[in-house]
């Protein structure tokens, strides 16, 4: 998970969590929930959205005093929108110096707001960065702590490679860090250890897996196709699409006869000319298997039906079809022999 | 035949069914019985064999108060929904919702202002949505007392069974190459010899052969598109043809939408007052920009079924063709309808076996589905064309 807070510190009766970065707003929110179960197991969590029209209601209620004391933990989210009624309430609130509400307030960091957020900090509150990481070193020194908190090790070029792989989404940097904890037992995690569990990964679109099908490299396009669906649900038509654009670029390029020069080929093919060179090669590959890569362009449009709904009334297929049906695709097409 | 039936070419049956309907109505409007009339109709036909002019010309006849003269200012203009007891819906996008069908259910509801008679004529019914079929049902039981549906569609699978329970059901037959022919010389003063090409060519298609018979450029497409088959030689061969094909049919498609864009885009600036001099602003900008939005978008639509049929059009063309090979290799002796190409036919016939063919032409209707079913065109014809060159493909990919 994100490491937002150390373990050991007390949770403020006010909370800021402050900055644009969703997965560090989230992680803050829920750490600082926690902190606040440990000193009292029973307080109640009450959220409120920040430009709700009754949510100044909900506060107020929130900071009424109880029969018997119980806390509560109140959450605002999106400070930066609130309504003229929550601003009011939460000024009351703070005024009250109540000490059965822990209040926990996000706020996207932008100069909207301001006002609000000013009075929160004079009133005691602790405020957590949640900005977006900057890219390069700062989100790397991040992956550092990130492994840090797992009591492990990892080699500076790995973390590097793992970044460069993943890209900048936090969340799924986090996510591949505790993957790596829990999946590779040697300390530190090596590069090795990186590429072998995310080679590949940052180009996953389309083009990615339809290279990688037509150089034949089945499990490469595999381990491809995987993480595009993980991270996106509607990449199955848009695979197709990608493949079929490449398998099209191949036989035009092929078409063009070997002995014209790349600029005239891409001239006549309509494709970029640092590109001939990859498709000659791609043909090539399949020169002895042309029955099969015919067979492709059959199975891709097959895959397109299926995948819109069905050619046949009533034949639409649920999630794990589709996927099974591009998984087929791809053994289909890349794979070698009949 | 005589008066607005001349329209309608080879259908004797038919028009004698609606012209007793015609006279029946007139004895409803006396209040007297007339079983031969009712409040709802289906009429069935393969594309091209007139059902939309036979819906169109009985809706004419219900209103015109000779009973379809042919002659009379309400002859003339309501097959053309210019009469205002005569309501033509063409269903011009992909398909027809169901906003579209309850505003429709709403103005069918309407009394009839100069004739007796309100008449909802819905060509292509087969493109109504299931949703919009369910919101007409109940006006289409039981309408108002003046109010007569007619809906059209190829066949009776192609509409909800509670449609066609609910409706009479008048079914057009192709008409005969003789019959078609016969019109092309009559009515466009065609050349014979012309005439019985496209008669044939068409299959009954009675637009698309005088398309064939007036206008060079159809015959010089559809002849593109037969000589593909003796074109595939390899893979790149095949996505060459399935490219050339899937250009030609936008090309088509384009000089098809292109002249109604235009038009509509310029209908609806003026309605806004917007011209080359004048610019809009403020609310009255923003209403005129969410009615271009909404334009855009139904031609959106319309270019793409418009791309469609021409696609279409050139597999039943193919198809034609196959059939034609089946025959030769069948030795059957029925006249070919690419007489024409007989020699190019019989290298194909013998370049394989009956039941070669028979897989090309499953092939060739398979693909017809599946450019319905919006898998992208380009796809479905390279798919096609590879099978076409190896029809048994397909047991390479298990």
């Amino acid at each position: 998970m994100l490491t937002i807070m150390a373990r050991s510190s007390t949770p403020s009766r006010i909370t800021i969590a402050f900055g644009a970065e969703a997965a560090l707003v989230d992680a803050a929110v829920s750490q600082t929930v926690a902190a606040i179960r440990g000193q009292e197991r029973d307080a109640q969590k009450v959220t409120v959205v920040a430009s709700s029209p009754d949510g100044g209601v909900i506060i107020r209620d929130a900071g009424a005093p109880t029969l018997f004391g119980d806390s509560t933990i109140l959450v605002v989210t999106g400070a930066d929108s609130a309504s003229d009624e929550v601003d009011e309430a939460l000024r009351e609130l703070i005024a009250m110096e109540s000490d059965t509400v822990w209040l926990i307030v996000t706020h996207p960091g932008v100069v909207k707001g301001k006002n609000l957020m000013d009075a929160l900090r004079k009133a005691g509150a602790v405020q957590i960065e949640c900005a977006a990481l900057k890219r390069g070193k700062e989100t790397l020194d991040y992956l550092a702590r990130e492994v840090a908190s797992h009591k492990r090790h990892m080699a500076p070029d790995a973390l590097t490679v793992l970044y460069d792989a993943i890209g900048q989404d936090l969340r799924l940097l986090t996510a591949a860090v505790s993957q790596l904890m829990s999946d590779v037992e040697t300390d530190p995690v090596t590069a090795d250890d990186v590429r072998s569990y995310f080679g590949g990964v940052a180009e996953v679109s389309g083009f990615a897996i339809s290279d990688a099908v037509w150089d034949r490299r089945s499990v490469d396009a595999f381990r491809s196709l995987r993480w595009a669906m993980q991270s996106s649900d509607n990449v199955a038509v848009a695979t197709v699409s990608a493949l079929a654009a490449g398998l099209r670029s191949i036989v035009r390029v092929a078409g063009v006869g070997a002995g014209a020069s790349e600029q005239d080929v891409a001239r006549e093919a309509g494709v970029p000319p640092w590109q001939v060179k990859t498709l000659r090669r791609q043909w090539a590959g399949w020169s002895g298997d042309q029955r099969r890569l015919a067979a492709s362009a059959v199975a891709l449009a097959d895959a397109d039906g299926a995948l819109k709904g069905g050619v046949i009334e009533g034949s639409s297929l649920d999630s794990e079809q589709k996927r099974m049906a591009l998984e087929r695709l791809i053994i289909q097409a890349s794979g070698r022999g009949a | 035949m005589s008066g607005i039936w001349q329209a309608l070419v080879g259908q004797d049956d038919v028009v004698a069914d609606l012209q007793r309907a015609v006279a029946d109505a007139e004895s409803r409007t006396r209040g007297e019985p007339g079983p031969a009339m009712t409040h709802a109709w289906l009429f069935t036909g393969p594309p091209g064999s007139g059902r939309s002019t036979a819906a169109t010309c009985f809706a004419a006849a219900l209103v015109c108060p000779e009973g379809g003269c042919g002659v009379c200012q309400v002859c003339r203009t309501a097959p053309l929904g210019g009469h205002p007891d005569v309501e033509i819906v063409r269903p011009q996008g992909v398909n027809y919702g169901v906003d579209e069908a309850r505003a429709l259910v709403k103005t069918a509801g309407f009394s009839p202002a100069n004739s007796f008679w309100h008449v909802v004529v819905v060509e292509d019914a087969d493109r109504l949505t299931d949703e919009a079929v369910n919101v007409l049902l109940k006006s289409i039981e039981e309408p108002p007392p003046h109010t007569v549906w007619i809906l059209c569609a190829p066949s009776v699978e192609d509409v909800l069974p509670t449609i066609v329970s609910r409706t009479r059901h008048v079914a057009l037959r192709t008409p005969s190459a003789r019959d078609v022919a016969d019109l092309l010389v009559e009515r466009y003063g065609v050349d014979r010899a012309i005439a019985a090409f496209a008669a044939r060519a068409s299959q009954g298609h009675i637009g698309r052969a005088r398309a064939l018979a007036t206008d060079e450029h159809a015959r010089i497409r559809r002849q593109d598109v037969l000589r593909m088959p003796l074109q595939l030689h390899d893979i790149p061969s095949c996505f060459m043809n399935a490219a050339n094909l899937i250009s030609a049919a936008t090309e088509d498609a384009k000089a098809i939408t292109d002249p109604l864009d235009l038009f509509e885009e310029e209908q609806l600036a003026s309605a806004y007052g917007a011209g080359a001099d004048v610019r809009i602003k403020g609310q009255l900008k923003r209403s005129m920009d969410a009615a271009i939005k909404d334009l855009a978008k139904r031609q959106k639509t319309r270019s793409t079924r418009t791309v469609r049929d021409q696609i279409d059009r050139a597999l039943v063309d193919l198809m034609g063709l196959y059939r034609d090979v089946l025959f030769i290799q069948f030795d059957s002796g029925v006249p070919l309808i690419n007489e024409e190409m007989r020699p190019q036919l019989s290298q194909l016939a013998r370049q394989g076996g009956a039941n070669d063919t028979g897989r090309r032409l499953r092939a060739i209707s398979y693909a017809r589905a599946q450019v319905q079913a919006n898998v992208t065109p380009l796809l479905a014809m390279e798919s096609l064309m590879v099978e076409l060159k190896d029809p048994w493909i397909r047991s390479a990919t298990a």
